[in-house]
């Protein structure tokens, strides 16, 4: 992807972040400049100590050249040490702030914008991107600008000593930068491929070790390693070309500082013959070169940052530019007391395709309600509408008498629980998982919240801080929803929704989950997502939903009663069907 | 195996090739004593005046001419290296996988799939990079000692002292390099973690949402990238250390060159052309002195990385993970033919007395006996965590059990080499399919004709859902495709099963993915076929009801078989399983 970066977000977005740090920014080219002068002195007390000695100078002022050049030399290197711990502090200061902001703005951004988007994309905005820019700060703050002004420092030192000097020397420097960094993206982009073929070898090799039973089982062992040769000569061919590219870059690079070896040497000799300047001079020029290896490898390369980094904080400003399609500006709290929920004339399209057609209804506080229908009908949809996971097109939704729009985001979620079909867990503790991360939350209502769940004492027996592996490995079904149902209980909401877990699960998890969601119940209003008739044996009232549109609602009992309704033909199909 | 033997078996791996490279690198870590001399010659002359024996200017054109052949042997050596690296590093991966893809006997892997494939990755590099070791260890040791016998030819007292601080690199980088690793690899995890959680929230971000959680989640957040900015910064001070020291200590012999020099240079002994040579050469001596405590270090890490090896491998002689038969990287490569073993007509399995248990202690199975005849449709249940999932792996050998197993009435020696297809096939409960086409995953890699690929999709229920994939078969599935619900990951597996027409099929639970109907439609397909004989997992009425016979598992042990019917009458355990909802 290649994008232009415009030069004042580019600008804003580094000001921002690393003017917080200006003192630290400061040391930085402090330390730079101080390795930097010291770097261009070691060679010019070498070149005094060379004259010196061919002078006849006595021992006592050798001697002091020579301390004067340790005490430079190891002054040097712990100004360079500091200069890139100093960057390397600063970079992940500046980007950490500048990943949580991201963070931030992301999840406020609407279900919407999530649904089309992958974990795998987020982790590519939140930490891929800054971690370009955090290079770019800690590398090329430090490499780039400190080699900068190094070769700048040659030059200025090469002219003072003799005009030819400086013109050779700031050719040859010219001269070796340019082909380099031309070279430079041709083994840049070798090593793209080469990142692409090693994940497609270390992709290939995780799925088969993850997936070793179903091979051998069914006998694709020798099937599977046939495969495995083609990725294998896929990642060859694709290495072997990045690391001849790589070495053609080396070789030149290398090429090209021994040439500019022989070259010192040449001019100095040739301008200490014609009496120019001394034979110390003509060691430091052999030195001087020798120093400008490192700065010149490192422009060339950190030019190829340069670019990764304009690409990253280009993607970070737009990702900045998208606007949440959900108003949470709302204030308005909800009055206490019991709450009912009601749809007045709702409207939800869904990719243009229309999802609830003008659905009308009132639920009373404190009354269940079972929501029957087919898988895509729309039962889901009027859960999400009333937790506001999205706003609906047409139509008001109330919670009460209050419009939920103009609630404010505690206020709603705090009235509204939800227990999805699909317990969503961190590789976290249980007590993270319990409280999402809030500390505030002492043990003894989590502990209380866990009991009412039924899971009090698997949970007293492991301890609350017991780590759950990634996706809720380690945890079985059943205990996955009782945790979900104690998240709930935590939260103490007015109003539950409850979609009915699916999962097979054996009768004593099954009994602990009737139990949980009779307790769920009490003193609620609910609305439950049904899959099986069994499970709205409990609802005070029959909801079904078909082609986005309300059907049927009424008393349970009264549906059951007439043999003409939808709940009586679906009772008299036969229990045990499941209706998704 | 010790771990220069290990290292001299990889290199005869290509001995040609790695020879070609070891001359080469020889030659370019030697070449700079001359050079040196050279550079010593050119200030000795510049300084000595009018009273010059010889010009200069040859030393200067023989720099220049050395400097510059060097970089072509440069080339030679490092193509041959390339070569022989990547060559070795995959050879070495093929054998580690085939040995867990191939080998006889029961094969699972106990590291998670993060460890195992680092163990793929690194581990594999650290041999290569011992090998690497060794190819540079020939030219550093002419160097060194090349380089120290100019110098005490020149000054046998400075050589001493100047050589004593190299000393010091030796010892402080061995010491330091296994904990600069150690920081590479909290600062990887560091970085994991960030990753991770940042996955995790985005995967959750509607629970995030529901739970009003934005805030404590970014606190978190916060925290995570704390500890990532202090292991990152950890990394940097070990590595500018480091740095440091080498430096340094080329600084300090410099120095002291300089003031002990100075001494001997008014006295006329050691000249300016000595003093360039002492100091070309102390920075390519620190540098290689750091190199020797880096390859003490590297010796130790590559017998680790080789016991890891050893380890995923379990059982492996070392012969099979150094095998050398190449892989062909180059050229056609001709299709594995399709051994058409002609397969006696299935009769009958019986398992005696099977026994296993898990490593880690959870519920294994003991002392199981049943019989499976064609045409038969026999049914495990149980609560979980009975033992059914595992009962079915020991049954086809996937882990190590102990039993005795009959075919058709003769004893089976590897049971997991020989229930296979076209014998038996297997869905496991949580099966995996790879990132690749949808048909490559149903044939597993085999030619599958295409009216047996149809049948099998068809059986599996799969038809409507390859007619809406906009690709049909050909749809790329997995990490960079389209990415397959539970139950459609299920029934895939299970086409990839009946694609093998093997004459015994065994399921683990299909009813955790796959509602009701759509498993009902399934088994009725599926037995339209008269030839079937199933061996399968589950808790589904429909399921037990089809069964001839019913076996009952319960911690582990068989608590009673037989039919539906007499179980309903005399097993307690059977009655509590049918009348729970599921």
């Amino acid at each position: 992807m290649r994008e232009n970066v415009t030069a004042p977000s580019y600008r804003a977005t580094l000001t921002t972040y690393l003017w917080p740090y200006r003192a630290r920014l400061s040391a930085l080219f402090l330390a730079l400049l101080g390795s930097i002068g010291l770097q261009l002195a070691v060679p010019l007390l070498l070149k005094r100590f060379v004259d010196a000695a061919l002078a006849g100078a006595v021992v006592s002022s050798l001697v002091a050249v020579g301390i004067a050049y340790l005490v430079a030399g190891i002054l040097n290197q712990l100004f360079s040490a500091l200069a890139a711990y100093i960057g390397a502090d600063l970079g992940w200061r500046a980007t950490n702030q500048l990943r949580h902001d991201l963070a931030r703005h992301l999840l406020g951004l609407d279900m919407g914008y999530h649904t089309s988007t992958t974990p795998g994309e987020m982790i590519e905005r939140v930490d891929g991107d800054v971690t370009a820019v955090a290079n770019f700060i800690a590398r090329f703050v430090v490499r780039l600008a400190g080699s900068g002004l190094l070769l700048v420092g040659v030059l200025v030192v090469s002219f003072v000593e003799s005009w030819i000097l400086g013109v050779v020397v700031g050719g040859y420097i010219a001269g070796v930068l340019i082909v380099l960094v031309r070279m430079r993206s041709y083994a840049v982009s070798a090593a793209e491929e080469e990142r692409e073929a090693s994940a497609a070898l270390y992709g290939f090799i995780e799925e088969r070790l993850a997936g070793i039973e179903d091979i051998r089982a069914n006998g694709a062992g020798e099937y599977t390693m046939f495969r495995f040769v083609d990725v294998m000569r896929d990642f060859y061919a694709r290495t072997v070309t990045a690391w001849r590219r790589r070495t053609v870059f080396w070789i030149s690079a290398n090429t090209a500082f021994w040439t500019g070896d022989a070259l010192a040497l040449a001019a100095g000799v040739w301008l200490h013959q014609r009496g120019t300047i001394t034979v110390g001079a003509a060691y430091l020029i052999l030195q001087y070169m020798q120093l400008v290896r490192t700065p010149i490898e490192q422009v060339a390369q950190e030019m190829q940052e340069l670019q990764k980094a304009a690409g990253g904080i280009v993607r970070i400003d737009a990702v900045r530019s998208i606007e949440s399609g959900l108003d949470e500006s709302g204030v308005v709290v909800l009055p206490p007391g019991p709450l009912g929920v009601a749809f007045e004339q709702v409207s939800f399209r869904y990719d243009d395709r229309p999802v609830l057609d003008s659905v009308s209804f009132r639920i009373e506080p404190g009354t269940v309600v079972g929501l029957l229908g087919r898988t895509g009908g729309g039962k889901t949809t009027i859960t999400r509408l009333i937790s506001r996971l999205y706003d609906a097109d047409e139509g008001r939704i109330l919670l009460g008498t209050t419009d939920i729009r103009s609630l404010s985001a505690p206020a709603l979620r705090q009235a509204v629980g939800v227990v999805t079909q699909d317990v969503q867990l961190f590789a976290a503790s249980i007590r993270q998982n319990l409280t999402f991360f809030d500390d505030s939350i002492g043990d003894e209502r989590l502990m209380a919240a866990l009991d009412t769940a039924g899971l009090g004492e698997w949970v007293r027996g492991l301890g609350l801080d017991t780590l759950l592996g990634s996706a809720g490995q380690g945890l079985s079904a059943g205990e996955a929803q009782l945790l979900a149902f104690a998240r709930v209980f935590i939260q103490d909401p007015r109003i539950v929704i409850l979609d009915e877990p699916s999962s097979r699960l054996d009768p004593h998890t099954e009994s602990l989950i009737a139990d949980a969601t009779h307790r769920l119940f009490r003193n609620r209003t609910v609305v439950m997502v049904a899959h099986r008739l069994e499970s709205v044996r409990v609802a005070d009232e029959i909801m079904v939903v078909d082609a986005g549109r309300l059907v049927e609602h009424g008393g349970r009992d009264e549906l059951a009663a007439d043999p003409t309704s939808r709940y009586a033909r679906l009772l008299a199909a036969g229990t045990g069907a499941d209706l998704a | 195996m010790s771990t220069l033997r290990l290292g001299l078996e990889l290199i005869r791996y290509r001995l040609g090739r790695w020879t070609l490279a070891f001359i080469a690198w020889t030659a370019i870590h030697a070449l700079p004593i001359w050079l040196g001399v050279l550079v010593g010659a050119v200030f000795e002359r510049l300084a000595d005046g009018e009273a010059a024996v010889a010009s200069p200017w040859t030393a200067v054109v023989w720099f220049g001419a050395i400097a510059i052949g060097r970089n072509g042997i440069l080339w030679i050596g490092d193509i041959a290296w390339i070569k022989y690296w990547n060559e070795q590093v995959l050879q070495l991966r093929r054998n580690l996988l085939r040995w867990l893809l191939e080998a006889p006997g029961s094969r699972t892997v106990t590291a998670s799939p993060g460890q195992a494939v680092s163990t793929f990755r690194d581990d594999v590099e650290d041999l290569v990079e011992y090998v690497e070791n060794i190819l540079d260890g020939g030219g550093v040791l002419v160097f060194a000692v090349g380089a120290v016998a100019v110098m005490a030819g020149i000054d046998p007292r400075l050589t001493l002292l100047v050589l004593i601080p190299l000393a010091l690199t030796v010892i402080l980088t061995q010491s330091l390099s296994p904990q600069i690793r150690s920081r590479r690899r909290e600062m990887r995890h560091a970085t994991e973690d960030v990753t991770g959680f940042i996955g995790e929230t985005f995967g959750a971000i509607s629970a995030v949402k529901l739970a009003d959680a934005a805030e404590p989640v970014l606190a978190e957040f916060d925290r995570l990238n704390e500890r990532r900015r202090r292991a990152a910064l950890r990394d940097t001070f070990l590595t500018e250390l480091l740095r440091s020291i080498n430096v340094n200590m080329a600084t300090v012999g410099s120095g002291v060159v300089l003031i002990v020099g100075a001494g001997t240079m008014r006295a006329g002994t050691f000249g300016v052309g000595d003093l360039a040579i002492f100091l070309t050469y102390l920075p390519r001596l620190t540098s290689y002195m750091a190199f020797v405590g880096d390859w003490i270090a590297q010796h130790r890490r590559t017998g680790v990385a080789f016991d890891r090896m050893r380890a995923l491998a379990v059982d492996a002689p070392d012969s099979y993970l150094l095998d050398r038969t190449p892989v062909p990287l180059a050229g056609e490569v001709a299709d594995p033919v399709e051994t058409v073993s002609d397969v006696e007509p299935f009769e009958s399995l019986e398992v005696e007395g099977l026994s296993f248990a898990h490593t880690d202690g959870a519920m294994g199975v003991s002392d199981v006996t049943f019989r499976v005849a064609a045409g038969e449709f026999v049914v495990f249940t149980g609560k979980i965590g009975s033992g059914k999932s595992s009962l079915l792996r020991a049954v086809l050998g996937l882990v190590p059990a102990q039993g005795t197993w009959r075919w058709n009435g003769r004893e089976i020696a590897d049971p997991a080499a020989f229930l296979v297809p076209p014998r038996t096939a297997y869905t496991s409960q949580v099966p995996r399919l790879f990132s690749d086409s949808l048909a490559n995953n149903i044939a597993l890699g085999r030619r599958v004709p295409r009216e047996r690929m149809r049948e099998a999709i068809s059986l599996a229920v799969l038809d409507p859902d390859v007619e809406r994939l906009e690709g049909g078969l050909d749809t790329a599935i997995g990490a960079r495709g389209v990415k397959l619900s539970g139950g459609q990951v299920q029934r895939s597996a299970a086409a990839r099963m009946f694609a093998t027409e093997a004459q015994l099929l065994v399921f683990d639970d299909l009813s955790s993915a796959l509602d009701v109907h759509t498993e009902g439609e399934l088994w009725t397909r599926l037995f339209s076929r008269r030839d079937v004989t199933c061996l399968v997992v589950s808790h589904r009425r429909s399921v037990l009801q089809r069964a001839d016979r019913i076996l009952v598992l319960n911690d582990g042990v068989v608590a009673d078989q037989g039919s539906l019917d007499e179980l309903l009458e005399r097993s307690q355990l059977m009655r509590d399983l049918w009348t729970s909802p599921a």
